[in-house]
């Protein structure tokens, strides 16, 4: 019986000390760990200067333009709070559209526009098909809003 | 309840039962897989955002929930075989092993390959995507672990250890959406909440999930069966088993 | 036919992942199924070496 508690007892420490390790090594690491930022932390000077970071949101609806014949885009990403205009030279993925979630990587302009070098679309958890989603739109529930995070 | 445990992680008894239980799972688990694939590929309706691509997710999601079942369950048999010195809990971990790691790598190709005409790249170092690949990694570790010991009773503990302490991997690839920024999707299947994904295209992705569970299943057992009769080569029970069929040497 | 095959331009993608899905779903029936042969293997060889020495044994024990 004893043994038996003791061997439960160090398992349970083991587990509970690699766990509070990890979870505060995490915890520490939280800022690198970000994967992007979104445009109310961009413009708020969080990502470190004069470097590359990502940035994430939604693309504003409407906000997209692109020269014609050229591969140069611009657009805005916002977080339904503030919103950075963003330019790019490039294809864009397949999911790209105003109103669905983006990260770019890329960096600051000194006009305070962000230069994206890769443009990776964000999708939502919402599967159905078009005409469902068509119908939905219809009614009034705007299926791509819900991609804000 | 106990006299009941005690039988069935009695190697024998288990030895028998597992064998007669396991095509009762393997046929219907493969003949759900062929209803669920068909389901997924030709009955659900395009995506209204992805079109035909989003039918990768018929294999990315059942693949990535058993990469992370499936580890549960070797974890949890590795603390039951660590903390009351059974056995057979260990068997069942190592046995789980491998079928756990090829599904796992199965989850990063998949979704590789969905990721590339979606998002634009078939890999980033996503917290999401980043976990589900350490978690191969520590499938791989755990393996070779175990492989690196002459004794089984030192690999037991040894690797059963490394399973424990590898759990902590578990909620950081579950939680890695809502923890940190990610570029993955929040979950389409909620335990609390509606699912986000519409009828016609969930049932073939539900049906995937029980087949390969059921799946699993009957891999466990027959990987088990064969890690008992490694461990039990000397046992009277095996000779009785296996010492007609050789003949009187 | 060629419109399904097509999977309306992701043929690649969705045919490879469901591709690499059944290869695993294969491997694993195939290597199950030979560790299992390989197990009852070692077990029968075992077996037929125990009895072999028991016999032995009893048979020195009658010689002598």
């Amino acid at each position: 019986m004893t043994p038996r508690r003791q061997r439960m007892l160090t398992v349970a420490l083991v587990l509970v000390g690699v766990g509070l390790a990890v979870g505060l090594t995490l915890q520490a690491f939280q800022e690198n760990l970000l994967y992007f930022y979104s445009p109310t932390q961009a413009l708020a000077g969080e990502p470190p200067e004069g470097r590359k970071f990502r940035l994430g949101g939604l693309v504003e609806e409407g906000s997209m333009s692109r020269q014609p014949g050229e591969l140069k885009v611009s657009f805005v990403v916002s977080d339904l709070e503030q919103s950075l205009p963003v330019t790019y030279e490039g294809v864009l993925p397949d999911l790209f559209r105003e109103g669905q979630g983006v990260v770019a990587h890329g960096y600051m302009e000194p006009d305070g526009t962000f230069r994206a070098e890769e443009v990776l679309a964000k999708h939502d958890e919402n599967y159905m098909a078009p005409e469902v989603a068509e119908l939905l739109a219809e009614q009034g529930h705007p299926v791509k809003e819900q991609a804000a995070n | 309840m106990w006299t009941w445990f005690h039988k069935l992680a009695s190697p024998p008894h288990f030895y028998r039962l597992a064998g007669l239980i396991g095509p009762w799972l393997l046929w219907p688990s493969l003949l759900l897989l062929a209803v669920g694939t068909y389901g997924g590929l030709v009955l659900a309706p395009a995506d209204y955002q992805q079109g035909d691509g989003f039918r990768i997710i018929y294999v990315h999601v059942p693949s990535a929930y058993l990469s992370t079942t499936i580890y549960a369950v070797l974890a949890v048999a590795s603390a039951i075989g660590l903390i009351w010195r059974i056995k057979l809990a260990h068997a069942v971990a190592a046995a789980a092993a491998p079928i756990g790691a090829s599904f796992t790598a199965v989850a990063l190709i998949s979704g590789a390959l969905w990721g590339k005409p979606m998002w634009g790249t078939y890999w980033e170092w996503d917290p999401r995507l980043t976990s589900e690949l350490i978690l191969l990694f520590i499938y791989f570790g755990y393996m070779s672990l175990r492989a690196s010991f002459e004794d089984l009773n030192q690999a037991d503990r040894a690797s059963g250890l490394l399973a424990v302490i590898g759990v902590v991997n578990l909620p950081i690839i579950h939680y890695s959406g809502m923890w940190w920024s990610s570029l993955h999707q929040g979950p389409s299947l909620k335990t609390l909440d509606a699912p986000s994904i519409s009828g016609d295209m969930l049932w073939p992705l539900l049906l995937l999930i029980a087949a390969s569970t059921l799946f699993f299943g009957a891999l466990l057992l027959s990987r088990v069966r064969a890690e008992v009769l490694d461990r039990e080569q000397n046992s009277r029970w095996i000779q009785d088993l296996f010492g007609d069929s050789a003949g009187a040497g | 036919m060629a419109d399904f095959l097509a999977m309306g331009g992701y043929a690649e993608f969705v045919w490879s992942a469901f591709g690499v899905w059944f290869a695993c779903v294969i491997f694993n029936i195939v290597s199950a199924r030979r560790r299992m042969r390989a197990s009852i293997e070692r077990a029968t060889v075992a077996a037929a070496r125990q009895r072999h020495r028991a016999t032995r044994k009893m048979r020195q024990r009658h010689d002598t």
